[in-house]
């Protein structure tokens, strides 16, 4: 299944799942990220790491390791 | 007769503002009190709650700041504060009579989960839509009447950096006092009441209260609530209870670690469906272009790196002509003052060696402090210090900090204390003590007058202004370079715990307001004259007077006898002759023995006992007797050595004549005896190892204060002593490496 990163830059998904990390899924799922959102990645840190991902026009930054995490199906 | 019953006695009414981060809390409360709380463009600016007082139309309320925050959920209980302010758990401030709750407009839903969350304490609300301004921009409309009527609280349109909406909050206050109104409440499936009831019967807090409604939520649903905490009975006990709760939830088929945003955004959805009409294409145009220049892989980490090398360069070059000013003034002060006090030497020494030197050599540096902070109030609230967050994180990742350590220790470098204070933004425990341990490090401003005397006397004069700006540049990197490994080893070995990951939202560009940055500079400058009315003040007198006394005639009298010997040897004179010469004040003699008198005075004064005795400590790394006593004396407050040093050579008579600064003292300053004798004190290597000691030593109590408060004694008296050490062994290595290598 896919994950945020296998994203291209500018490209839009819907989260499908969000796979337990740790507590911080709580943290991303207070922050609007959740089952049927639409997320985009917007952004790679100039280092390759972290991410930034847009939802409802907000940008959250993820490092990679919690983003492998999100589950979504391109749309 | 009359009624005995009067009406109750109003007590103040209490409001609370709360909301995600960066949504215009501060603003909004600097708008209702007329305060001034400090607000930037970055998610974390407030770190605990300040209260203050707004006017109603016929009374007064207290009015309550709180940090921002996502949602109720508390891992530390530093994160706490939002929901114990909310349920009343703080002593000194009960609970809030009504809540203003600041949301983004640009960004509801994702806003209103928090306020969903709050609407479970049925407190009355008034619901703020700020940064109203940014809404069009962003691509979108909001239906406000249809919003209001589901709301069914007041909902007020405002731009805090405009002073709109302020009286219409104001107004909604007045009508939510007449006649509450709340926000509509989720509808929870009814196993969520048994579990509700059953942590509440069986989990008891300290002072046997019981948990309210919204602490019961938090140990439902987080995975390590910090709740646990508040609680009379044990940990294993509380976990035991939590868990039989949940099962009433699984067994209604709701898993606990997701059900709770899924529901509360399934009915904020429901709350706000038809409201935003979204226009994809216009979604912010200016950040977007912004961001793909400044992050991009090679623009964006050159345009770091030569944002900050000018920053270090500006404070060093810009600052020069207004020190010069200061300078002069100092000088013309002394020149006023002196000959009204000749009656009385030991007040005319007092004032002039003492006060005015002591503070002056002081004051000196307020052209620096404020141009820091002016950069550092622009990169806030531009909201470019979020994208070196973004930027950074990588790189402390692996040593165990996170992005968000990069905010504290550039705060760090204009004061640790602040620095100290934002590192509750960082929600990781692990990297928050490390952040903690290693803020220190970051040169602070008070470090700023050594680097830039020392630069100022022996590097720019030899090597030229390309090289004084580079060292004041290597000199900030140092205190990073030495911080890195230092959270490596201290997350690596130390602290055990698991390391969590590292979340963050990205703020809008923004132009930043001139009257914020011209406020900011104004406090730091402030702040810093107090100091110098102050603590500096006080130390200079003390410092003064331990180099002053013990004095007396018959020992001028000893000093003159041993001169006068000493040049009747040289064959200059018989005795009366050399007498006659010291009479006329204008000769060469009389000047050199005027100096003669000054040191010998200062070596047998208090201080300058002292300083031999501990001047062996710092023999490896060049170090004079009256360099270790300024370093000794610094230890309350580093920038003490700039007055230490300026008292010393004031007292000592060697403040150059024609350039009364401190830099020209220096500079003639020459070992008295021993092997090195007559060869300047302050060579290159010493002058490098001072620099590179006070880069490195922990010489600030009230940093160290603030290290107990947010860490605790422990790692307070490990940080003292780690540091000094570390400093030690850097300015001995540069004395001794420099000067036997080069
Ligand atoms: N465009 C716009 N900017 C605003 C408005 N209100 C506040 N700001 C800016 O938004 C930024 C954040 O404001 P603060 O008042 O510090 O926000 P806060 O909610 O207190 O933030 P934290 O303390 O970090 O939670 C600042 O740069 C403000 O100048 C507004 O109505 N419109
Ligand atoms: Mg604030």
């Amino acid at each position: 299944m896919a994950n945020l990163l296998s994203l291209k830059i500018g490209q839009s998904a819907r989260v499908t799942q969000i796979r337990a990390v740790n507590h911080i899924d709580q943290r991303i799922l207070s922050l609007g990220i959740g089952a049927d959102v639409i997320v985009k990645v917007c952004k790679v840190a100039p280092l390759g790491d972290p991410i930034a991902v847009e939802v409802d026009g907000a940008q959250i930054v993820l490092r990679k390791s919690e983003a492998q995490g999100i589950l979504v199906e391109p749309v | 007769m009359e009624s005995a019953v009067s009406p109750a006695p109003k007590r103040t009414v209490r409001i609370a503002l709360i909301g995600n981060p960066n949504t215009g809390k501060s603003t909004l409360f600097n708008n209702l009190t007329g305060l001034r709380q400090r607000t930037g463009n970055y998610p974390g600016v407030t770190v605990s709650r300040k209260a203050g007082t707004m006017k109603l139309s016929n009374s007064t309320a207290e009015l309550i700041d709180l940090p921002g925050t996502y949602s109720l959920s508390a891992h530390s209980p530093d994160e706490r504060v939002v929901i114990d302010v909310l349920n009343g758990r703080f002593t000194e401030i009960g609970k809030p009579d009504i809540i203003l709750f600041v949301a983004d407009a640009a960004n509801l839903r994702r806003n209103l989960f928090l306020a969903s969350q709050i609407a479970t304490l049925k407190i009355p609300m008034v619901m703020i839509l700020n940064q109203w301004d940014s809404v069009a921009p962003s691509g979108q409309q909001i239906d406000l009447n249809l919003l209001k009527g589901r709301l069914k609280v007041p909902v007020i349109p405002t731009i805090g950096t405009k002073n709109k909406g302020t009286l219409e909050i104001i107004e909604a206050i007045e009508r939510l006092l007449e006649e509450p109104q709340f926000l509509p409440e989720i509808h929870w499936p009814k196993s969520m009441a048994s579990a509700v009831d059953h942590l509440k019967a069986s989990l008891p807090c300290v002072g046997n209260e019981l948990l309210s409604e919204s602490e019961t939520h938090r140990l439902l649903f987080d995975t390590h609530s910090a709740e646990v905490s508040r609680l009379k009975v044990s940990a294993d006990k509380a976990r035991k209870e939590v868990k039989t709760a949940r099962e009433f939830l699984r067994k209604d088929g709701m898993n606990p670690l997701v059900a709770e945003a899924m529901l509360h955004y399934r009915h904020i959805d429901g709350l706000i469906g038809g409201v935003v009409l979204k226009d994809a294409q216009l979604a912010h145009g200016a950040t977007e272009s912004i961001d793909r220049l400044l992050l991009h892989r090679g623009w964006g980490l050159a345009a770091f790196v030569g944002m900050m090398y000018v920053v270090f360069q500006a404070v060093y070059s810009w600052a020069g002509p207004v020190m010069d000013i200061i300078e002069m003034g100092k000088v013309w002060i002394q020149d006023l003052i002196g000959p009204a006090l000749a009656g009385t030497p030991m007040l005319q020494s007092l004032i002039l060696d003492g006060v005015i030197e002591g503070v002056g050599a002081f004051l000196v540096f307020l052209p620096q402090i404020l141009i820091l902070f002016a950069f550092i109030s622009l990169l806030e609230d531009s909201g470019y210090m979020a994208r070196a967050a973004f930027i950074m994180d990588k790189l402390f990742s692996w040593c165990g900090l996170n992005g968000k350590s990069f905010v504290p220790l550039l705060s760090s470098y204009a004061c640790a204390i602040p620095g100290i204070m934002a590192t509750r933004t960082i929600e990781d425990p692990k990297s928050r003590l490390a952040t903690v341990f290693v803020a220190p490090f970051m040169s602070c401003s008070a470090r700023l007058p050594v680097y830039i005397l020392c630069i100022g006397a022996f590097i720019e004069p030899v090597y030229g202004p390309w090289w004084a700006g580079f060292t004041l540049f290597a000199m900030h990197f140092l205190g990073l370079a030495v911080a890195v490994p230092t959270a490596w080893v201290v997350t690596r070995f130390v602290l055990k715990t698991k390391s969590q990951p590292f979340v963050m939202e990205l703020p809008k560009y923004r132009a930043p307001r001139m009257k914020d940055v011209l406020y900011r500079m104004w406090q730091a400058g402030w702040e810093f004259i107090q100091k110098a009315g102050t603590i500096i003040f006080l130390i200079t007198i003390i410092i003064w007077a331990s180099l002053y006394f013990p004095r007396s005639d018959d020992k001028a009298a000893d000093f003159q006898a041993s001169f006068v010997a000493e040049k009747v040897t040289e064959g200059i004179g018989n005795e009366a002759q050399v007498l006659a010469l010291l009479e006329d004040a204008d000769s060469e003699l009389a000047h050199e023995f005027n100096l003669f008198l000054g040191s010998s005075q200062i070596n047998q004064s208090y201080m300058g006992r002292i300083g031999k005795a501990i001047q062996p400590i710092f023999e490896p790394a060049g170090f004079d007797w009256r360099i270790s006593i300024s370093v000794l004396a610094s230890y309350p407050a580093r920038e003490v050595i700039i007055s230490t040093l300026g008292i010393i050579y004031s007292l000592g008579g060697d403040v150059d004549e024609e350039d009364g600064s401190l830099r020209a003292a220096l500079k003639n300053s020459e070992w008295q005896e021993g092997e090195k004798s007559s060869t300047p004190i302050y060579t290159v290597p010493v002058v490098i190892g001072l620099m590179v000691f006070f880069a490195l030593c922990s010489q600030c109590g009230a940093t160290t204060s603030i290290i107990v408060k947010e860490a605790g004694w422990k790692w307070a008296i490990i940080s003292f002593v780690y540091m000094t050490a570390l400093a030690w062994i850097g300015a001995v290595l540069c004395y001794q490496v420099g000067t036997n290598l080069f």
